[in-house]
């Protein structure tokens, strides 16, 4: 977890959080951006987005194409402008991912990038299983981190599992009460029928 | 996305007439006792009959059950399968916009009816009784007693207190996965608790918003109670206690001739479908008469009621764009993780401790005052039922919101349930979600009638559980009331962040 310093720490904290929660970005927010509700890999609307303003910047981070799928080409895409004046952040950005769980394994960087021609930061990658993940892209701007943390959620990630789990329990309980009342009542009307 | 709170304009008058309220209640003579006017609706002309006939005939509400359980568990399917985005989804949008506000809202007209078509009941009921209805299989339960500890209200505190932080905290209602998760999980405790003990005890001990709503039905207009209470009197079966053959006994253990509060009743009609002589029916009563009469003080529901309280302020106040510094500024003085959950569980634990210290305060400071001093402890549970109206209120008040404004994503979700078609676009959804269901001024006019509603009944329970004290005497008790109505209409005042 990045350690958070200096004045901005707070923002940046509130904007980790905004994130957490990822509300699909509003509409104002798009206008006047690069035209990247359709992404070149995958002629669709993002699955999700966001906009946030942290620190001395507002930033849009998308993820294409409109239903994540595992095995399958993801791209992330990140904009960040400064809040005064509009400018384009200019440098690199880390993009890392980790696992969206309670205890989430080690992160696993992916790379490093610069801007594109539209100053779109662009990110691709792929996931070998569905489930719940956090994207996390991180840059530095005058001396002060940034971590964006964009959840995704990659297929439909049923939990057989759990619900196997919760059925097993239901079934387990009432066939081993069943069986234990029937056994009681057949030895009380045994001794009932006894001379 | 960001709403605009209650405009000045309408909670100035409100906070106004609140005030005269308080300066009326300093100087007012104790209320007069008398009997309350009941009106029996099985008697009336056009609802009578078919309230007749709900009451001898469990079709109609088998009926119910099973159109509410297959519509949750559509909800399941969909919460697991569909889009993971929250205001795209069925299950997060009907969960959290629709269900969890109408069914406070209902309280008012019917009181606990939903606990009575609860799908997490029906489904646990059908699971262990093995039957749609009528008499189950009494070889799936062990009809265990429910230990003395678990025997209270606790229980369910504990679990409303998890379900907020999970709500609030975790962010289940954002995800739809979590939400499907969650409904799985009560599905899951209501079946087990079935099977291990005797009756409801998960409905009476540790359902929260069965608690919670049998908490608020002290104030509901309507009740389940005798059409002739010396019947009753003279009655020596009891079936709506024991039940018969054909029907199951009363699931909160509620006999029918003694009950004086509707707080665990279910509505389910047991006790009207087992009673030989139909004296069960539903009656009119005035609002909030239970609360301010009939019902017995216990400290157990007394701290259900003062969590009430603090979590539905808490609730709003979490909503609010000064929370977000308030809880950043924790969060880096705390040292914690993105996530927060450490800063937030620490403001959760302020946010229920302040309302409910603040209430003892004041109970402390009224006792002296009063002229018949009851014991510490009696007249803190006592007095509690003053502090309802205003969660219920301010619950409902805060909820319009979230429907209302929220809701108009409602017909998009019922075209695409699972959410997986393209997403509309983003400046579409933000000038549909510009729009609410009903103009502004009728829902700040409805807002604004709501709190004030809410401190005047406090007001009228105050004064009703006071008995002979009255008018100043009970001062420190007004002034409480007064800063959390008002607390709670400055909460409104504020812009509110839209879930979805």
């Amino acid at each position: 977890m990045p350690h958070f310093r200096g004045r901005w720490s707070t923002a940046i904290l509130l904007a980790a959080v905004t994130v957490g929660t990822a509300c699909p970005a509003s509409a104002h927010h798009i206008l006047g951006r690069p035209s990247y509700n359709v992404d070149g890999d995958a002629s669709t609307p993002p699955s999700i987005s966001l906009e946030v303003q942290i620190g001395h910047f507002n930033v849009t981070m998308m993820a294409f194409p409109i239903q994540l799928k595992a095995r399958q080409p993801v791209r992330v895409k990140l904009y960040a402008t400064r809040l005064d004046g509009g400018k384009r952040f200019d440098g690199n950005v880390t993009f890392s991912v980790r696992d969206d769980s309670w205890f989430p394994a080690t992160e696993e960087v992916l790379a490093v990038q610069r801007m594109d021609d539209n100053g779109v930061y662009s990110q691709g990658m792929e996931f070998k299983q569905d489930g719940d993940y956090v994207i996390s892209a991180k840059y530095e701007a005058d001396t002060e981190p940034y971590v964006i943390d964009f959840p995704v959620t990659v297929g439909n990630p049923m939990p057989k599992g759990f619900l196997a789990g919760a059925a097993g329990l239901v079934a387990v309980v009432l066939t081993g009460i069943s069986l234990a009342k029937r056994k009681r009542r057949a030895k009380e009307d045994a001794s009932r029928s006894a001379p | 996305m960001v709403h605009p709170g209650l405009p000045w304009a309408w909670a100035l008058p409100a906070l106004l007439a609140m005030a005269a309220i308080a300066l009326w209640a300093l100087w007012a003579s104790p209320p007069a006792d008398g009997p309350a006017r009941r009106i029996t609706l099985a008697r009336l002309p056009l609802i009578g009959p078919a309230l007749r006939r709900l009451s001898s005939d469990p079709t109609l509400l088998t009926a119910l059950r099973i159109v509410v359980a297959a519509a949750f568990l559509g909800l399941i399917y969909a919460g697991f399968a569909g889009s993971p985005v929250p205001g795209a989804n069925i299950t997060t949008v009907a969960t959290w916009t629709v269900w969890w506000t109408l069914v406070i809202v209902s309280v008012v007209v019917v009181g606990t009816a939903w606990c009575a078509v609860c799908p997490w009941n029906t489904l646990a009921g059908w699971m262990v009784r093995r039957r749609l209805w009528g008499i189950g299989d009494s070889a799936s339960t062990l009809g265990l007693k429910v230990p003395r500890v678990l025997r209270s209200s606790w229980p369910a505190l504990a679990m409303l207190c998890g379900l907020t932080w999970l709500e609030l905290g975790v962010g289940v209602t954002q995800s739809p996965g979590d939400t499907a998760t969650l409904a799985v999980i009560m599905v899951l405790l209501a079946t087990l608790s079935l099977a291990l003990f005797e009756r409801g005890a998960f409905c009476r001990h540790l359902c929260p918003v069965g608690r919670t709503i049998g908490c608020y039905a002290q104030l509901s207009p309507v009740e389940l109670r005798p059409i002739d209470q010396d019947r009753c009197d003279r009655c020596t079966t009891l079936e709506c206690y024991r039940g018969t053959t054909a029907v199951e006994p009363c699931p909160a253990a509620l006999t029918m001739g003694r009950m004086a509060q509707s707080t665990y009743c279910l509505s389910c009609g047991a006790c009207a479908l087992s009673c030989p002589d139909g004296n069960v029916s539903w009656h009119l009563r005035p609002m909030a008469h239970e609360a301010s009469t009939g019902a017995r003080p216990h400290r157990d529901e007394a701290w259900f009621m003062l969590g009430l309280l603090g979590l539905a302020s808490f609730h709003g106040l979490t909503m609010l764009p000064l929370w977000d510094d308030a809880i950043g500024t924790l969060g880096r003085a705390l040292g914690d993780s993105t996530r927060l959950l450490v800063s937030f569980s620490v403001g959760m634990a302020v946010g229920l401790a302040l309302p409910t210290a603040l209430y003892a305060a004041a109970v402390a400071a009224t006792r002296p005052l009063l002229a018949d001093r009851q014991p510490y402890g009696r007249l803190f549970a006592n007095l509690a039922f003053a502090t309802l109206p205003l969660a219920f209120t301010y619950h409902m008040a805060h909820n319009l919101t979230h429907l209302l404004r929220e809701g108009v994503n409602l017909p998009y979700v019922l075209a695409d349930p699972l959410g997986l078609g393209p997403p509309p676009d983003a400046l579409e959804r933000h000038i549909r979600l510009l729009d609410s269901l009903v103009p502004d001024p009728l829902l700040f006019t409805v807002q604004a009638g709501l709190m004030l509603a809410g401190f005047w009944l406090s007001v009228h329970i105050l004064r009703r559980r006071a008995q002979a004290a009255a008018g100043w005497r009970l001062s420190p008790m007004l002034l409480f009331l007064a800063a959390v109505a008002g607390g709670n209409t400055w909460l409104l005042t504020h812009d509110m962040i839209m879930r979805m």
